[in-house]
C-alpha cells in the first residue's frame, strides 16, 4: 500500500461571486521512500496542492472534494489536535523562503527545541541533544555553538541587508534539519532552492536526497525547474492550471515528453535551441483563476488544439512512457494500435 | 577590433552605512565602527559594440552594482567608466543627460520597476519628453504606439496599469520604456529571474530580435548559465567583486579555466547530460565585509596554495584569446 | 505569498476607489458611519439654509428667551432643542458650531499635511544630514503636547493684542497653532513610505531616464504615498477638532459670539447642575457622534488601505 494516496482533491478559493478552483481532481499515490517532483510555472496550482495536503491552506481557500490518505489515515477529516501529530512529525515541509520560516528574535536553539517539545514530551536536556545531533547530521560545523545564535548570525552577523541576504545561504540547511528532526515520513519541499545561487543550490539538492534515501524518507518536491527535477526525483507530476496534465518517470519525461504543454516547457529552455538562434517560445501566458477557458486549459496555447480540446477536457492516457492527459495522444496511440494491430496479422 | 563601447577601468566601490548627522560633541568620543561592503574590488572590463556581455555570478558578486555604476546611480570610489572614449562616471546630472539617452536599462522585478500609479501612456510619455523635447502631441502618440507594437503589445495597452499586465508583459513594457529615448547599450539586470520559463522565452527572443533589428549592445547580468549560453557573445565570470574570467561563450563554456568557472559550469542541471556530477566546494562562503588580501576564490578553491592567499591574480591572456585571473592556472596547477 | 494567481485577481489603484467602495458596502458598521460623516458634512455645508435661524441677524440672541428647556418639555416649538444661555436657539448653534469644528479641523489638517508631507518627502528623498536634522526638529516639535504649545501661544496673544482683535482672528489662529503643531505625524509617515518606495526599481528606472529630483519626488513617489496619508489624515481632523473643543472649553478656542462646538459645551458646563443640561449635552453628544465616526472611518481605512492587501 502506498504511503500517501490522494484522490480526486479540488481546492476552491471562495469569491464574493463564484468560487475560483484552483485544483481540479488531482490525483497521485507516493510510495515509502519515493521522490517525487511536481512542476508548473507560477499558477499552476503546486503550492496550493503543497499547502493543501498538510492542511494550511489560506483562510479564502479550501479544500471542496477529494481525499489524502496517509498510512491508511483520512487527513482531510482530521481536527487541528489531531493535526499536530502528523504535521511536522510525519509529514514535514520545507518552504520557499526561509527567512521567513526562521524566526529572527529566537535562537535556532529555541526553535529547534520548540519544534521538538510541540511534539513529543521529552526533557528540555534530551530535545537539545537530538536538535544538536540533527545539526551535526546535516554537517553544520560547531552545532553546539549554532545552537544558541540567532539566524542572522550565521555567518558574520552584521544586521546589514547585504548580509542578510548572504546569511540565507546557510539557512535552507537549518530547515533541513529542524524538518528532519522528528524522522519524518514524508518532507513536502516548496521552491527549496530557488532563492539560492547554483553552486549552493547543488550542495543543498545534494543533501536533501542522500537524507532522503539514507534515512527512507518519501519527499515531495514542489519546483517550476526542470533541471532540479532531473538532478532529484523519480517520478515527475508536471501541472497546468490546476490540473496534473502528465506524470511519469522524470528520465522518460524529460527526455520524451508527451503533452504539447511539456513539451512546450522543456523546448523553450535556452539549451533545447542553438546558441543565439530564437528560443522556442509558447504563445500567451497561463491563465488567470478567475478566467479558466473551457474544456483543456492548455488549448488556447496548445499548437495542436482541435475543436473538442474547447468542449471538455480529456481523460489521462498510458502513452507507455507516461500517462497524459491530452486528446492528440490519445489519437497517436489509438492509430499506433491499429497499426500495430494490422501490422501482427500480416 | 574598433574601439570598445564602454570600459571599466580599475573599478572600486565600498559601500559605507548611511553617515548621519551626528552632534559634533559626542561623549565618550569614539569611532563608531561603520561597517563596509567591499562591492566591486578592481575590476577591468570592456564592451564591445554589438555584443552581448554576459555577466554572470552568484549573489553579493557585485555584478548589480556594476550596472549602477555604469548608468549613474552609484559612484564608484576608485577607477573610471569610460562609454565612447569619455569618461562618465564623475559627471554631474546635467552633463550625464547625453549619455542617459544612450545607456538605458531594464530591471529585475517587473512588478517594481513600472510605477504602480502611472499608466503605459504616462509611463512612456514621461521618456520620451524628456529625450524629445521638441514633438508634438501627435507625433508621441504616434511614436508611443509604434513603441509598443515593435515589443509585441497593442495599442490598448496604453492607457492600463502595470498592475493589469503578467510579468513578461511588464518586461515589454520595461524594454519599451528602455527602448524609448533609442540608446545604443542596454543593460539587463536578471530581467528573467522572475518569469516563468515559457516567458522567459518571449522575453529572451525578443531581446534578440531588438539587437538583430537597432544593432544594439547589451550588458546581460544574469545567474541562469543556461540562458548566458544561449544568448551571450562574451561572458564575464565574477566572483567577490572580482572578475575572474572573461572569455567568448563557446571558449567559456567549451574550456572553462578558472576554478570558480569550472564549479558553477559543473553545478547547472543540465537536461542534455543527466550524469554530470556537480563539483563540491567546501569552506564558507566568505562575505565581502572584508577586503580580500589574497584571490577572493582562495577559501572555497581545492587549488589554492599560500600564493593565493597573498597575492591577487592579475586578468592574463591565454592562448585562446580569454582572459583568466588565477594563479594556478597561470603555474599549470590542476585538479587532482 | 499569494495563493491567487498575482497579476490579475489583485486589484490596485486605479481601482482604489471601486476597492474601498466595495468594500464599504459589505461592512454594514463602516457604512453607517460613512453614511453620519456624510450627513455632519452636509450640515456644516448647509447650516445657513438648515437652521432654523440666521445667526447673523442681530435680533438672534435674545435674553427674554434665554435657557428655555427642548421642545418636548416646554412645547415651544420655535425652539426644538432649547436656548442657550444667551437665548439662542440651540439647534442652530449646534449647526453653525458643527461648521466651525470641522472647518478649524479641516484646515488645521491641511496645513499639517501641506508641512508634513513636503518636509517628509524631502527628508526621506534626499535623506542624509538633512533627513537627521528635519527629523530631530520634528522630534523637538513632538515632544512639546500640542495642547500645552497651543494654551501657551493662544494665551500670549490673547493678552497681546486683546480681546477684540482675539475675537476677529481666534479661528485663524486655532487653525495655525493647530496645524503647526502636529505636522511631525505626517512628516514622519511620508518619511517612512519613501525610503520603502525610493528603493524600488521604477524609481532607479526614473532616474536613469534623467528625470529630475523634484518631478520623482512629486510624480513618482508621492502618489504611492497616499494610503497612509489618507488614513492618518481622517484621525488627525479628529485630533484637531477634539483639540480645539477642548481649547474652546479652556476660553482659548472660539469665543462666545462664534461659538464651536467646544465653547457651546463650556458656555453651557456652568448651568448643566442648574437644571439646564440640554446647552451642554446637545453639543456634546454632536461632537462625541462626530469624533467617534471619524475614528471609526479612519480604522476602516487603515485595514482596508493596507498595502499589502490592495497590492496582493
Amino acid at each position: 500500500m502506498s504511503l500517501l494516496s490522494v484522490n480526486g482533491l479540488s481546492v476552491k478559493f471562495r469569491q464574493r461571486h463564484q468560487d475560483l478552483v484552483a485544483l481540479h481532481d488531482v490525483s497521485f499515490s507516493l510510495d515509502r521512500g519515493e521522490r517525487i517532483a511536481i512542476v508548473g510555472e507560477s499558477g499552476a496550482g503546486k503550492s496550493v496542492l503543497g499547502y493543501a495536503l498538510v492542511n494550511l491552506l489560506m483562510k479564502p481557500g479550501y479544500i471542496d472534494a477529494g481525499s489524502v490518505q496517509f498510512d491508511g489515515r483520512e487527513l482531510t477529516k482530521l481536527s487541528p489536535k489531531q493535526w499536530q501529530g502528523i504535521r511536522g512529525k510525519k509529514i514535514a515541509m520545507i518552504f520557499q523562503d526561509p527567512m521567513v520560516t526562521l524566526n529572527p528574535v529566537l535562537t535556532i536553539g529555541a526553535q529547534m527545541i520548540e519544534a521538538i517539545r510541540s511534539h513529543t514530551r521529552i526533557a528540555y536536556k534530551d530535545a537539545r541533544k537530538l536538535a544538536i545531533e540533527k545539526l551535526a547530521h546535516v554537517r553544520i560545523s560547531a552545532p553546539s555553538q549554532r545552537f544558541d545564535q540567532f539566524p542572522h548570525e550565521l555567518s558574520g552577523g552584521m544586521r546589514q541587508r547585504v548580509i542578510i541576504a548572504i546569511a540565507l545561504l546557510l539557512n535552507p540547511e537549518i530547515i533541513i534539519a529542524i524538518a528532519l528532526l522528528l524522522n519524518p515520513e514524508i518532507i513536502i519541499a516548496d521552491e527549496p532552492t530557488t532563492a539560492l545561487d547554483v553552486t549552493i543550490q547543488a550542495e543543498i539538492l545534494q543533501l536533501l536526497k542522500q537524507i532522503c534515501a539514507d534515512n527512507g524518507v518519501a519527499l515531495i518536491l514542489i519546483t517550476h525547474d526542470f533541471g532540479v527535477v532531473s538532478r532529484i526525483a523519480e517520478r515527475t507530476f508536471v501541472m497546468y492550471a490546476g490540473r496534473i496534465v502528465e506524470q511519469g518517470p522524470t528520465l522518460e519525461i524529460i527526455n520524451d515528453p508527451q503533452h504539447p504543454y511539456t513539451q512546450g516547457l522543456l523546448n523553450a529552455l535556452p539549451q533545447m535551441a542553438l546558441p543565439g538562434q530564437r528560443l522556442n517560445q509558447i504563445k500567451g501566458n497561463m491563465p488567470p483563476l478567475n478566467d479558466q477557458p473551457s474544456g483543456c486549459a492548455f488549448h488556447p496555447r496548445c499548437p495542436y488544439a482541435e475543436e473538442r480540446c474547447r468542449q471538455s477536457p480529456p481523460g489521462f492516457v498510458f502513452s507507455g512512457v507516461s500517462t497524459v492527459a491530452c486528446y492528440v495522444v490519445e489519437d497517436m496511440l489509438s492509430e499506433f494500435s491499429q497499426y500495430d494491430g494490422g501490422d501482427s496479422y500480416e | 577590433m574598433s574601439k570598445p563601447l564602454v570600459t571599466f577601468h580599475r573599478l572600486e566601490k565600498v559601500f559605507r552605512a548611511r553617515s548621519e548627522w551626528r552632534w559634533p560633541l559626542r561623549w565618550p568620543r569614539k569611532q563608531s565602527r561603520h561597517p563596509k561592503v567591499y562591492a566591486l574590488n578592481g575590476i577591468d572590463l570592456s564592451i564591445h559594440r554589438g555584443e552581448t556581455l554576459c555577466v554572470v555570478g552568484e549573489t553579493g558578486c557585485g555584478k548589480s552594482t556594476l550596472a549602477r555604476l555604469l548608468v549613474g546611480l552609484e559612484r564608484p570610489d576608485e577607477g573610471a567608466v569610460y562609454f565612447d572614449d569619455q569618461r562618465i562616471d564623475q559627471l554631474s546630472d546635467s552633463q550625464r543627460m547625453p549619455f542617459r539617452k544612450k545607456i538605458q536599462m531594464v530591471f529585475q522585478n517587473p512588478y517594481a520597476s513600472l510605477n504602480p500609479r502611472m499608466t503605459v501612456y504616462q509611463i512612456l510619455r514621461e521618456a520620451i519628453r524628456l529625450h524629445h523635447a521638441g514633438w508634438s502631441r501627435t507625433q508621441v502618440d504616434q511614436f508611443i504606439e509604434e513603441l509598443l507594437q515593435s515589443v509585441g503589445l497593442t495599442k490598448d495597452a496604453e492607457d492600463r496599469y502595470p498592475h493589469e499586465f503578467s510579468g513578461g508583459q511588464r518586461q515589454r513594457i520595461s524594454l519599451a520604456r528602455a527602448l524609448s529615448v533609442e540608446p545604443k547599450l542596454i543593460i539587463a539586470d536578471e530581467p528573467l529571474a522572475a518569469l516563468d520559463v515559457s516567458v522567459q522565452a518571449q522575453v529572451l527572443n525578443l531581446m534578440m530580435d531588438k539587437q538583430k533589428e537597432l544593432g544594439l549592445t547589451y550588458l546581460f547580468i544574469t545567474h541562469d548559465l543556461a540562458v548566458v549560453e544561449h544568448f551571450a557573445t562574451r561572458v564575464a565570470v565574477m566572483y567577490l567583486g572580482r572578475v575572474c574570467e572573461v572569455a567568448d561563450r563557446a571558449t567559456l563554456f567549451d574550456a572553462p579555466k578558472h576554478p570558480y568557472t569550472q564549479a558553477l559550469l559543473s553545478s547547472i542541471p543540465r537536461l542534455d547530460n543527466l550524469d554530470l556530477e556537480p563539483i563540491h566546494l567546501t569552506g564558507e562562503v566568505p562575505t565581502p565585509l572584508e577586503k580580500p588580501m589574497g584571490c577572493s576564490f582562495c577559501n572555497r578553491c581545492p587549488l589554492a596554495n599560500q600564493r593565493c592567499y597573498e597575492q591577487i591574480p592579475m586578468l592574463v591572456t591565454q592562448s585562446d584569446g580569454s582572459q583568466v585571473a588565477c594563479h594556478a592556472v597561470e603555474e599549470g596547477r590542476t585538479w587532482k | 505569498m499569494s495563493l491567487l494567481h498575482r497579476p490579475h485577481v489583485s486589484p490596485e489603484h486605479v481601482t482604489r476607489v471601486r476597492h474601498l467602495l466595495m468594500a464599504i458596502r459589505g461592512d454594514k458598521l463602516a457604512l453607517f458611519a460613512l453614511l453620519i460623516f456624510v450627513f455632519y458634512c452636509l450640515v456644516a455645508l448647509l447650516a445657513p439654509l438648515l437652521s432654523p435661524y440666521d445667526v447673523n441677524s442681530t435680533d438672534f440672541m435674545d435674553l427674554e428667551n434665554a435657557e428655555l428647556a427642548p421642545y418636548w418639555q416646554t412645547g415651544d416649538s420655535r425652539f426644538l432643542l432649547g436656548t442657550d444661555t444667551q437665548g439662542r436657539d440651540l439647534l442652530s448653534v449646534i449647526l453653525y458650531g458643527t461648521r466651525l469644528s470641522l472647518t478649524i479641523g479641516v484646515c488645521a489638517v491641511l496645513i499639517q499635511v501641506l508641512l508634513g508631507v513636503s518636509i517628509g518627502l524631502l527628508s526621506g528623498y534626499i535623506g542624509g544630514r538633512l533627513d537627521a536634522f528635519l527629523m530631530r526638529v520634528a522630534d523637538i516639535q513632538l515632544s512639546f503636547s500640542t495642547m500645552m504649545v497651543a494654551i501657551v501661544v493662544l494665551a500670549i496673544f490673547q493678552t497681546m493684542f486683546g480681546n477684540a482683535a482675539y475675537q476677529q482672528l481666534a479661528m485663524l489662529m486655532l487653525i495655525l497653532v493647530l496645524g503647526i503643531a502636529e505636522w511631525p505625524i505626517f512628516a514622519r509617515t511620508v518619511r517612512a513610505c519613501v525610503f520603502a518606495e525610493k528603493e524600488k526599481e521604477y524609481v532607479d528606472a526614473a532616474r536613469i531616464l534623467g528625470v529630475s529630483k523634484l518631478h520623482i519626488m512629486l510624480r513618482h513617489i508621492l502618489p504611492n504615498t497616499v494610503s497612509p496619508i489618507l488614513v492618518i489624515l481622517t484621525i488627525q481632523i479628529a485630533n484637531a477638532i477634539v483639540a480645539e473643543a477642548a481649547l474652546s472649553f479652556l476660553g482659548l478656542g472660539m469665543p462666545p459670539s462664534q461659538p464651536s462646538l467646544g465653547a457651546l459645551i463650556s458656555s453651557g458646563f456652568n448651568y448643566l447642575f442648574s437644571g439646564a443640561w440640554w446647552i451642554s449635552v446637545f453639543p456634546s453628544v454632536t461632537l462625541i457622534l462626530l469624533i467617534f465616526v471619524m475614528n471609526l472611518l479612519g480604522d476602516w481605512l487603515r485595514d482596508h488601505l493596507n498595502p499589502k492587501e490592495i497590492r496582493g
